[in-house]
């Protein structure tokens, strides 16, 4: 499988949305290169007749009737967690400039 | 009285007994904690206000209902430490991490609402890897945790703090978080018991998710009575969990019929005694546990689990994946209060962002240590358009032939025995330089995950040193063989 470059390392931190110190990057190319390199092994697993799972039990969707529910002490505690806020809904800086 | 030598059951003799009251208990582990945690870094924050307020009203319930509320209450005013990562109302939850640093639970844990009606006592949060990534504790933004055993020793992880309240006698039980082995590994390094339930047996509203397929909550006590005593109460179907199930668990959980237990095939799994890197004194331990079954009459057989081998890269590559998406949400605006002070500027940070996005590269680049950042990208990389079919998706297959495994190999016995850990407690710094080697710290408890199994780790008798644990790994919500069969070992010689 292919070597991740500086110019991935900086494209994942973009989709991941925080900075990599310059400092950082080499320790990280090579932290992750060794990782990548270690999953060579799934190569010599034949799995062109497994069907993949997606956890470990047998889930089942669980579905409920899509209704507002009263406030509550809890969502009154939540949105005070908020660190800005008006009317009781999320204040935060514009999303365009 | 010493609290040293307490386990829940005893605890609950000695009050049944009048031997001493709840708060004189409760204020001589917190003057432990005093005298001891400076040293070994357990906890994070403690709740002793409201712990001592909780221990009098114990102690006015005692004197009215004595006898009945202990035998109808097992965890009755049973002092408690809880993983940072597991929500109390009004209490902080960092997670371990700096991101997290001013966040004021608003709700408590399903986990936590059963402990507190049956009458449990929190004593503090404990500290942990930075959102449960690592197998050392070191990777907490707040401190390090010390083996109790040895000061110079990790305590193992991620739920480090967890696992030394125990063994440090600085609580009688703890709950804990493992994804790929999180409360064995560390259970196994201090010399405690530490449960994995199987996936869907207990509610995980209220934990700070890491990889949702993965994580379960799970116990930490003394003896693996104590160990059934907590789950029996915290496990359950809950409607905020749909993987949560609606399992009977009998009373044969905590009081095994050992008649029954005898029955018990165990197996012994090849693929896990021929790893190199595994030490001596673990591999003596192991076969000591093996040969103590055997003498007791107890089939045991070899069996195996081709796949073993791969689990390792199979889990580094969904446990990043399932991160990547989960961690998304601490954005430094959901989670982080904004207080006059904030270490991390938090208040600067707003006040100087251009845009939305820039707040959010801001609070997530300062908020954030290595490991999460470097988990976050191997995350996004490995679901990345290209990428996707190599890794993600062929690790989802092979996850599958890992479950294929144990499914075949319980067809032939009930029980696998295997070591937890490849070694003892290494020493603090030695390991946290090479995530790679970290990680293959966790080889013999990520597969368990991986299936959804239950997996207890118990001290093996015997060693002196540093501490030694075993394995157990039992069929779906078979938790009842795993306990019964350790309880069994605790009792013979």
């Amino acid at each position: 499988m292919s070597k991740l470059e500086k110019k991935d390392l900086e494209h994942l931190a973009k989709l991941s949305r925080f900075d990599i110190r310059p400092d950082q990057e080499e320790r990280f190319l090579g932290d992750l290169g060794k990782i990548l390199d270690y999953f060579n092994d799934l190569n010599s697993v034949d799995t062109s007749k497994v069907s993949p799972i997606f956890s470990g039990g047998d889930l089942k969707n669980v579905m409920r009737e899509d209704e507002t529910l009263p406030d509550n002490l809890d969502n009154i505690l939540c949105v005070s967690e908020f660190p800005e806020k008006e009317r009781g809904l999320l204040k935060v800086p514009p999303i365009f400039e | 009285m010493n609290v040293k030598d307490f386990t829940i059951e005893k605890y609950h003799k000695g009050l049944l007994n009048k031997e001493f009251t709840v708060a004189s208990f409760i204020e001589e582990i917190f003057n432990l904690i005093e005298s001891e945690d400076s040293r070994l870094g357990a906890y994070l924050s403690l709740m002793k206000i409201s712990a001592l307020d909780e221990a009098k009203k114990a102690d006015e319930v005692l004197a009215i209902r004595g006898a009945d509320v202990l035998n109808s209450q097992p965890m009755f005013a049973v002092p408690m430490a809880i993983k940072d990562n597991i929500l109390i109302k009004g209490h902080r939850a960092t997670a371990g991490s700096k991101l997290l640093e001013n966040y004021i639970a608003s709700y408590d844990a399903t986990v936590i609402r059963k402990l507190k009606s049956a009458g449990a006592i929190f004593l503090g949060k404990t500290n942990m890897d930075e959102f449960a990534m690592g197998s050392s504790t070191e990777n907490s933004a707040y401190q390090k945790t010390r083996n109790p055993y040895d000061l110079e020793r990790v305590p193992g992880g991620s739920s480090g703090g967890s696992a030394v309240a125990v063994a440090g006698h600085m609580a009688l039980g703890s709950l804990g978080t493992d994804t790929g082995g999180s409360i064995r590994q560390p259970a196994s390094l201090c010399g405690a018991v530490g449960l994995k339930p199987t996936y869907g047996a207990v509610s995980r509203f209220g934990a700070i998710a890491l990889a949702s397929s993965l994580d379960q909550i799970g116990p930490f006590a003394k003896t693996v009575k104590d160990v059934a005593t907590i789950f029996k109460t915290i496990s359950g179907i809950d409607k905020n969990d749909g993987t949560s199930q609606d399992i009977k668990y009998g009373e044969d959980l905590i009081n095994p019929d050992f008649e029954k237990i005898k029955k018990l095939k165990i197996g012994i799994p090849k693929e896990y005694f021929n790893l190199e890197g595994m030490d001596e004194v673990t591999k003596q331990g192991i076969n000591s546990v093996i040969d103590f079954y055997k003498k007791s009459g107890f089939e045991v057989k070899e069996v195996s689990l081709p796949n073993t081998k791969y689990a390792l890269s199979c889990y580094y590559i969904i446990l990043p994946a399932e991160a990547s998406s989960n961690l998304a949400r601490f954005d430094g605006i959901r989670y982080a209060k904004v207080g006059p002070s904030t270490p991390l500027g938090v208040n600067e940070i707003r006040s100087n962002a251009k845009n939305l996005l820039d707040l959010y590269v801001k609070n997530k680049t300062q908020g954030f240590g290595d490991e999460p950042k470097r988990r976050i990208i191997l995350g996004t990389y490995v679901l990345s358009s290209g990428y996707y079919d190599a890794y993600y998706s062929k690790a989802q297959k092979v996850r599958s032939l890992v479950k294929k495994d144990f499914t075949d190999a319980f067809k032939e016995v009930d029980v696998i025995l295997t070591p937890v850990s490849p070694t003892v407690a290494f020493k603090i710094g030695e390991k946290s330089a090479d995530p790679l080697a970290m990680y293959l710290s966790d080889i013999f408890t990520i597969p368990v995950n991986l299936a959804g199994l239950p997996g207890i780790s118990i001290p093996v008798k015997g060693i002196n040193g540093l501490p030694v644990g075993f394995q157990l790994i039992g069929k779906s919500f078979r938790e009842a063989d795993i306990l019964g069969l350790g309880q069994y070992y605790e009792k013979n010689d």
